[in-house]
């Protein structure tokens, strides 16, 4: 029987990359769900593609979030395979197939994206900087030596996936998401990917300041003492 | 009556009145107002009765009567910052619950994709 391959993308004000990417990566799956996480543009307007579904967070609350709500939409849809993927365009969407080869073979439950194994194309260097970091603080909280932890390219078993369960709503949900990898024992694999720094991406990044999208995966390790401390 | 219990007594009484206008408007409820008052009333006291203060500082091994005010102050604050913060956490987790059950709730109710 075949596997079905669903990929599940969060956009927040990402139209004028979403259609593109939408287009791009239909051919490599089944279906799309891509969660519009409460944007203040016309991302939701520019979907208007047939085996993609749309599901609207009414507010902003945060990738992780939104990246949830994906998920448990395409466990009820009944997904065999389940992908996340960037609305920016960074990612090749070609990368896909060598994502889920590794699922497909039985050999492990998790294969996750890696530029550093990959190639990445214009990354500033103090982006690299706080990369770099993440991995050191990502091997100090999962045990897990991974070479790339902050990458949205992931693929996941429907079990898998069961047992993963996003609170971090905003920039802890990298980690949470590793950690409980780690927690449940899941096999994982690491799988080379191109993630481009293309100038729409990097223009979006911008916009909010390099140095607010570089401070926001600086404040994770304090997003995951907060939720250690205060979550009931 | 010094100056300094003049002005921080004048303070306390503005405090006062502002949380009875609340308490008339409804914004505050009663046992709130009551609890809020009767606080901001030990604050009158402990103005107007320093030496018993210090008395109950040196019985509990602390040497000035400001400085047990002061310790005793940010226990309670930091204090109700944590609660602050868990029942702000807690309503987090509840609207993230309520956004998600309507996203998916409205994609369930149209299946068919666009």
């Amino acid at each position: 029987m075949k596997n079905k391959v669903v990929i599940v993308i969060p956009a927040y004000n990402e139209e004028g990359s979403i259609d593109t990417v939408l287009k791009s990566v239909l051919p490599h799956v089944d279906r799309i769900i891509l969660v519009d996480d409460g944007s203040s543009d016309q991302t939701p307007q520019k979907v208007i593609r047939r085996r993609v579904t749309l599901l609207q967070h009414i507010v902003n609350l945060g990738q992780g979030a939104a990246l949830q709500t994906g998920f448990e939409y395409a466990l009820d849809l009944g997904a065999d395979i389940i992908v996340t993927y960037d609305a920016d365009g960074q990612f090749d969407p070609k990368d896909i197939t060598k994502i889920i080869a590794p699922i497909l073979k039985g050999a492990v439950d998790v294969s996750l994206g890696s530029r550093f194994l990959g190639k990445v194309v214009g990354i500033p260097r103090s982006r690299l900087v706080t990369l770099k970091l993440g991995l050191l603080f990502t091997r100090l909280y999962t045990g897990l030596k991974l070479t790339d932890t902050y990458n949205g390219f992931r693929g996941f078993t429907r079990e898998a996936l069961a047992k993963i369960d996003i609170t971090q709503n905003r920039w802890g949900h990298p980690a949470e998401i590793l950690a409980q990898i780690a927690k449940h024992k899941l096999r994982l694999v690491e799988v080379p990917v191109t993630v481009y720094y293309t100038n729409y991406s990097w223009a979006r990044t911008k916009r909010k300041s390099i140095g607010l999208a570089n401070s926001e995966a600086l404040k994770i390790p304090f997003q995951l003492i907060k939720r250690a401390l205060f979550d009931q | 009556m010094t100056l300094s219990q003049v002005l921080l007594t004048t303070i306390v009484l503005f405090v006062i009145s502002r949380t009875l206008s609340a308490y008339a408007r409804r914004d505050l409820t009663l046992p709130f107002t009551f609890i809020w008052l009767l606080f901001w009333l030990s604050i009158v006291f402990m103005i107007f009765n320093q030496r018993l203060v210090s008395s109950v500082a040196k019985l509990v091994g602390i040497s000035r009567g400001v400085d047990l005010v002061i310790y005793v102050s940010l226990i309670v604050i930091f204090y109700t910052i944590y609660k602050f913060l868990l029942y702000v956490s807690g309503l987090e987790k509840t609207i993230t619950k309520l956004v998600r059950q309507i996203a998916l709730r409205e994609a369930k109710s149209n299946p068919g994709s666009k």
